[in-house]
């Protein structure tokens, strides 16, 4: 069943810890299989991408729910060293691409804008 | 005359032998029957050493393994191109000890005769290089993730040599050779994010990034944040395409700032970002109510696609299903190949109101609960059967009486079932949870027979 | 964190509503034909939706 949720893939708890509070069940997906186990057809969550620990994997994670979910919302953090990476992390998919420092406002209204599904009523299909 | 066609063979031998450009042979099987001189310089290898070196290695090469096997790679013709289809293909070529990574662009041609497929000559042109901090960053297997993506692209680009798609493939290169705003309209799920992919990827700028931004969900603040690099240069640098997704969501001071950023004279310090926007209607709709304004809503529209919907390209389905299901097939684990014809039935009868965006969802959905590899009807949503084959909506219940009592009582038993689980058994905490007093609780559990601990049996 | 939530098998669910009207949290919605839970942090998992599917297209399930 589609079912909002808030997935943050980070090795410590800092995003976790600054997007408590927003709707959406909260997961925290090790990896890429455990990322795409956590998600069903349709489903209009909200991945949040932390960078750092390990690229290859954190990029091929983006690339798969990009590919198999494109309806998730991708937010990808990054630090500044990540510069370089910006350009592929958009290129992958993400929806939005955040490098720190930043203000909280940013990073959490990013992630909460996104959470937001439109209502299907309102649009014009 | 045999010592004319000597002559001839010598010559046209000799072209390609000593033809600038790296060239190379496969046959039938892809192994390597011929490379040029500027093959060899290219390669520093020598042709005897690469003599029928075998090409059919669609897996990029592991760090560490032989030049050899990276040529492999580079040189395995894409599937397409064994079908019969040219194309030029980017292959990457890490770094070695004495040079950086950089790209090689490898042009397939494929060779048939009454026969069939029979070979394929090639040519390479060598690359840009891939930047020091890229390259040292990024390892290289995600670099390969950016072309995978771009190959994946490309199998959507050639579908558009379907018949309800033509005009728009037409629109779609004209796109691509202008750097002017594109206005997309198409109704949600008709694929305006993946055009404008195939605009920007397909245009001057396809080595920069393309950014999607949907003006609906995005605070305006990240929107603009974005546009005029308030986010730090870093972030915006290597961006060459942003799409916006329905502009009439972002406040009219951003409208007006986008709209004086569209005419306005190119700023020296960075390049103008190509802009293509997304509506789901015409934008002059959005203009009549207020929500954007005229100007920039003439600025964005130098050059408008409209998409069909799903069901105008109703012929494409079986194209588009046998897309949309290899895609699925990168998830491990499940491999459907195919639907039986009871349900190509439904799909081809049902309206797809939600377009391409709603087919992909069913198929994911009914891929995972088809126990073969081939999606039956019964595997598809009840909406859809139901909408198709009156006969196969699922049995209800009788109706269920709404009597009070029976029902309040099932979720009071159920409720007391999740506070002992959550309070590990423990009757007083679960009653805390329950905000009940502890005998309520007992008097409970006595009544709905709830297993506990063994008891000596109470006589009656 | 609700303990259980509930699934749907969309292959059974008729888009009859029952489920979003029984919900005492309010926690569960039809988008277009099949309902989805906006508010899954709302569900109490009281299985009201189960009970009263006319199919049986729900279940409760503990999320991973």
């Amino acid at each position: 069943m589609r079912t909002s949720q808030l997935l943050i893939h980070e090795s410590d708890g800092r995003l976790s810890a600054l997007l408590e509070g927003l709707p959406g069940l909260l997961r925290h997906p090790r990896s890429a299989a455990e990322c795409l186990e956590m998600l069903r057809p349709g489903d209009a969550s909200v991945l949040v991408l932390k960078l750092g620990t390990n690229l290859e994997q954190e990029l091929a994670l983006l690339a798969a729910v990009a590919h198999l979910h494109p309806d998730v919302g991708i937010v990808v953090v990054g630090e500044a060293v990540h510069s370089p990476v910006a350009g592929l992390a958009w290129d992958l998919g993400a929806d939005y691409v955040l490098l720190l420092p930043q203000p909280r406002d940013l990073i959490v209204e990013t992630v909460a804008g996104l959470l937001r599904l439109p209502s299907r009523e309102n649009d014009a299909s | 005359m045999k010592e004319d066609s000597r002559k001839q063979d010598f010559r046209w031998r000799a072209l390609l032998q000593h033809s600038r450009e790296p060239l190379f042979i496969l046959n039938r099987r892809s192994y390597l029957l011929f490379i040029n001189k500027a093959f060899e310089q290219l390669a520093r290898l020598e042709a005897a050493q690469l003599y029928r070196l075998w090409c059919r290695r669609p897996q990029p090469a592991r760090p560490g393994q032989s030049w050899k096997t990276v040529l492999k790679h580079v040189l395995t013709p894409p599937a397409e191109v064994l079908q019969g289809l040219p194309g030029r293909h980017r292959r990457l070529i890490p770094a070695r000890s004495d040079r950086a990574a950089c790209w090689w662009d490898v042009d397939f041609f494929p060779l048939r005769d009454e026969q069939g497929f029979r070979g394929v000559l090639g040519k390479i042109t060598p690359g840009p290089e891939i930047p020091e901090p890229l390259a040292v960053l990024v390892p290289e297997e995600a670099l390969h993730l950016r072309q995978r993506m771009l190959e994946r692209l490309n199998q959507v680009y050639l579908g558009l040599r379907l018949p309800a798609m033509r005009r728009v493939a037409e629109q779609l290169r004209l796109a691509s050779h202008t750097h002017s705003p594109a206005l997309l309209v198409g109704a949600a799920g008709t694929g305006k994010r993946t055009l404008a992919r195939l605009i920007h990827y397909r245009s001057a700028h396809r080595e920069q990034a393309f950014a999607a931004l949907d003006c609906r969900r995005l605070p305006s603040f990240a929107v603009s944040a974005l546009l005029w690099g308030e986010a730090g240069a870093a972030a915006r640098a290597p961006l060459g395409t942003v799409y916006l997704l329905e502009p009439p969501a972002l406040p009219r001071d951003v409208q007006e700032r986008l709209h004086r950023y569209l005419i306005g004279p190119e700023t020296g310090d960075r390049p103008r970002l190509r802009i293509i926007s997304g509506f789901r209607e015409d934008p002059l709709e959005a203009v009549r109510r207020g929500e954007l304004l005229e100007e920039l809503a003439h600025a964005l529209a130098t050059l408008r696609i409209d998409l069909p919907t799903l069901a105008q390209r109703h012929d494409d389905l079986p194209h588009l299903v046998d897309r949309m299901l290899r895609r699925l097939e990168s998830n491990p684990g499940k491999k459907v190949y195919g639907l039986t014809p009871d349900a190509w039935e439904i799909l081809l009868a049902y309206a797809w109101p939600g377009n391409l965006r709603e087919l992909f969802v069913v198929l994911q959905g009914a891929g995972r609960h088809a126990p073969g590899e081939a999606i039956d009807a019964g595997d598809l949503p009840a909406y859809i059967r139901q909408v198709v084959r009156l006969s196969h909506v699922p049995a209800a219940r009788p109706e269920r009486a709404l009597h009070v009592a029976p029902i309040v009582e099932q979720v009071e038993q159920r409720l007391i079932e999740l506070a002992l689980r959550r309070a590990q058994g423990k009757k007083n905490l679960a009653a805390k949870l329950l905000d009940v007093p502890v005998p309520w609780l007992f008097r409970r559990l006595k009544k709905l027979q709830v297993e506990e601990e063994p008891e000596p049996p109470e006589t009656e | 964190m609700p303990l259980e939530l509930p699934v749907l098998d969309e292959r059974l669910c008729i888009g009859c509503g029952d489920c979003v009207a029984v919900c005492p949290t309010r926690c569960i919605e039809m988008d277009g034909p099949l309902p989805w839970l906006p508010r899954p942090l709302d569900c109490v998992s009281c299985s009201m939706c189960v009970l009263l599917c006319p199919t049986d297209a729900l279940q409760m399930t503990t999320p991973q």
